[in-house]
């Protein structure tokens, strides 16, 4: 249990990281500002195109993997993701549930098949939240407000999306640097949706509106594609309500504000 | 792994052109091509659309469709082989014993002396017969030309293990269940996910409390089995809610509720079972994911589609109206006829084929409509239901 994989990233002397004390992941900073969100054109779900004023904050350089959502389970006990559904398959990712451990080929793979409370669980026990879906939005199309992480066009082989053929979750960093965002934070853009704290009402985004309650009832919004997705769907404005409990390709990402 | 080489293909910019891919990326398809830098990827972009792959499918369907059209003839042509078979012999009965009816009754005390005593007894009967003949003959012309007129009208009382649905309460739609197959409730959503084949967006457009598959519906002999597929707010069954992965099997009268919307699981009331032929009554048609409500009348056949104001085009029931879910309906996609007074559903070679309580409608076939059916196009779902 002690491999703890550190992924070889290529260093962006831009960004600026620390390492989490809690769970041991990196987080990039995130400088807060304007910030560009949705776009005038393709899905009406993120139509319109309009900006909003955010405060610095961090987030995690790449999704909560196997081998993290690992040391939050044997801390705290949580049930590990383990599930014969009929709707969902679970083959290859269910966890073993006498042993609590992963699926031996995917240490560094995203974690799925997780509800929105676990990830808030495993939120809590890291002392992060999980990001707002503007903070989402702005770290995944960087400061000048990209398409995609790393620009306006489509480039293939820079995400695990249904074009590049893997036909599943893929481990962290496997496009880095090609898909990195300008802050150096990887595989926003394809792999697995992520959880975030929003709930799906339509745009404009207000954060006082009452989106951002936790209590509220409602369908919690998922951003960045899965590899299920084609190419129209992976860019850095779709959204998805997560209407389901779990989904063989839904994992998420944790962030914090700085003190 | 291709079946075609996209780099050699005659019609690439057409394929290219019509793909639905956004400009910038037809653009760098376009581009990838010239500078000769394209690779298995892109040409999978192409293929997932393939203008010659499709040509061909149409032409298999093609092919199918006429192999279903022989089959639905031949099994025609049998059936009335069939029949007149079965006509003649029962003429060739009634021949024989009418001309021994008319035998005189000489001949007929001949031939009885003829044959032995047991076989006479046993002609006994035979000749007793015609003093009942005339009436069982009527009897059988009257079921014969109920059989012929009668075919629609029996559809109500057809089919006996069709007798459970749910009624929604708000809105006091019902939605059939039929007695095998699977069902899946949920909410219509345009771009993502599976459309389902009952649609509940209308009734849950307060709360949104309704996965887009929220929950299925498993028929078996007449007896129906509700499942959660992983919905956010949960299946209940009389208020204790089914967990993820299991079912539960439905008794009448039970309350069931889907995230918010409630509803009934009963017996279909007699009179709607056996439907008179002449009741006068209102043919409803509610578009479920807008609501909007349409009555329908015979004797015209209706045509339900999407209007086109390209080929200045407009059915009858023009879901265009309802924005953005006639995504997937086609111009012209299914007709109501009208047969003693009773709709019927045909699809008129649809992209994206019709269905009716989850089962597909083949080409060629014209279904009979029934209170509580939910019509399947594309994606979008219609309730049929009647007032009396």
């Amino acid at each position: 249990m002690s491999e703890h994989i550190t992924p070889e990233f290529e260093e962006n002397p831009t960004a600026s990281m620390i390492i989490w004390p809690n769970d041991g992941k990196d987080m990039v900073l995130i400088p807060g500002g304007p910030a560009i969100m949705g776009s005038n054109d393709g899905n009406v779900n993120s139509q319109p195109a309009h900006q909003l004023q955010l405060l610095d904050f961090y987030i995690d350089r790449w999704p909560v993997t196997n081998v993290e959502y690992k040391k939050f389970v044997d801390a705290t006990g949580h049930p590990v993701p383990n599930y014969e559904v009929s709707w969902c398959d679970t083959r290859g990712y269910n966890w073993d549930p006498d042993t609590r451990m992963y699926p031996p080929d995917k240490a560094d793979h995203p974690v799925v098949l997780v509800t929105w409370e676990d990830a808030m669980a495993y939120a809590a026990w890291a002392g992060k939240r999980l990001p707002t879906e503007a903070e989402w939005e702005r770290a995944a199309r960087g400061p000048d407000g990209f398409k995609y992480p790393w620009g306006n066009d489509v480039v293939f082989g820079c995400c695990n999306c249904k074009e590049a053929g893997l036909g599943d979750t893929s481990p962290i960093g496997a496009f880095s640097p090609k898909g990195d965002t300008f802050e150096g934070v990887v595989d926003m853009v394809g792999n697995v949706w992520e959880w975030t704290n929003s709930l799906f009402w339509s745009y404009p985004y207000d954060p006082n509106d009452g989106r951002e309650s936790r209590q509220a009832s409602g369908f919690r919004v998922l951003r960045g594609a899965s590899w299920i997705n084609d190419v129209n769907v992976t860019n850095c404005m779709s959204r998805l309500d997560g209407d389901f409990l779990f989904y063989n390709n839904v994992g998420f990402r944790c962030a914090v504000s700085p003190e | 792994m291709y079946k075609y080489s996209c780099r050699k293909c005659p019609i690439r910019s057409r394929c290219i052109r019509e793909s639905r891919y956004t400009t910038s990326v037809k653009n760098m398809i376009r581009s990838a091509f010239e500078v000769k830098t394209d690779t298995l990827a892109t040409w999978g972009l192409l293929q997932s659309n393939c203008l010659l792959i499709r040509a061909e499918e149409e032409q298999e369907r093609k092919a199918q469709e006429e192999t279903t059209l022989q089959r639905r003839l031949r099994e025609a042509r049998e059936s009335k082989r069939k029949a007149t078979a079965e006509l003649l012999k029962r003429t060739k009965g009634d021949t024989t014993s009418s001309l021994i009816r008319r035998l005189p009754q000489a001949q007929k005390a001949r031939e009885a002396a003829k044959k032995t005593e047991s076989e006479a007894a046993a002609e006994v009967p035979e000749y007793l017969r015609p003093v009942s003949k005339p009436d069982q003959e009527l009897s059988n012309n009257r079921s014969d030309s109920t059989d012929q007129a009668g075919d629609t009208q029996s559809l109500f009382s057809q089919e006996r293990t069709n007798r459970y649905w749910f009624t929604v309460k708000g809105s006091g739609r019902h939605i059939m269940l039929p007695a095998s197959g699977n069902l899946v409730l949920g909410r219509f959503d345009a771009t993502f996910g599976i459309p389902p084949d009952i649609d509940l967006s209308y009734e849950d457009a307060d709360h949104h409390t309704v996965s887009r598959r929220h929950a299925k519906i498993v028929g078996i002999n007449g007896h129906h089995r509700l499942e959660d597929t992983g919905s956010r707010y949960g299946v209940f069954v009389n208020g204790e809610q089914i967990q993820p992965g299991s079912g539960q099997q439905l008794q009448p009268g039970d309350r069931v509720a889907i995230g918010n919307v409630q509803m009934f699981y009963d017996q279909i009331p007699e009179y709607l079972q056996e439907l008179p032929r002449q009741a006068p009554m209102h043919h409803i048609l509610v578009i479920t994911p807008t609501g909007r409500k349409l009555t329908i009348a015979p004797p015209d056949n209706i045509i339900i589609g999407r209007s086109d104001r390209f080929v200045d085009f407009t059915p009858e029931i023009d879901l265009g109206q309802d924005g953005e879910v006639a995504s997937k309906v086609s111009r012209r996609h299914a007709v109501i006829q009208w047969r003693n007074d009773l709709p019927h559903l045909e699809d008129l070679g649809s992209g994206f084929g019709t269905k009716i309580n989850g089962q597909m409608v083949l080409i060629g076939q014209s279904v009979p409509l029934k209170p509580g059916d939910h019509i399947w196009l594309g994606g979008c779902v219609l309730a049929y239901d009647v007032e009396l």
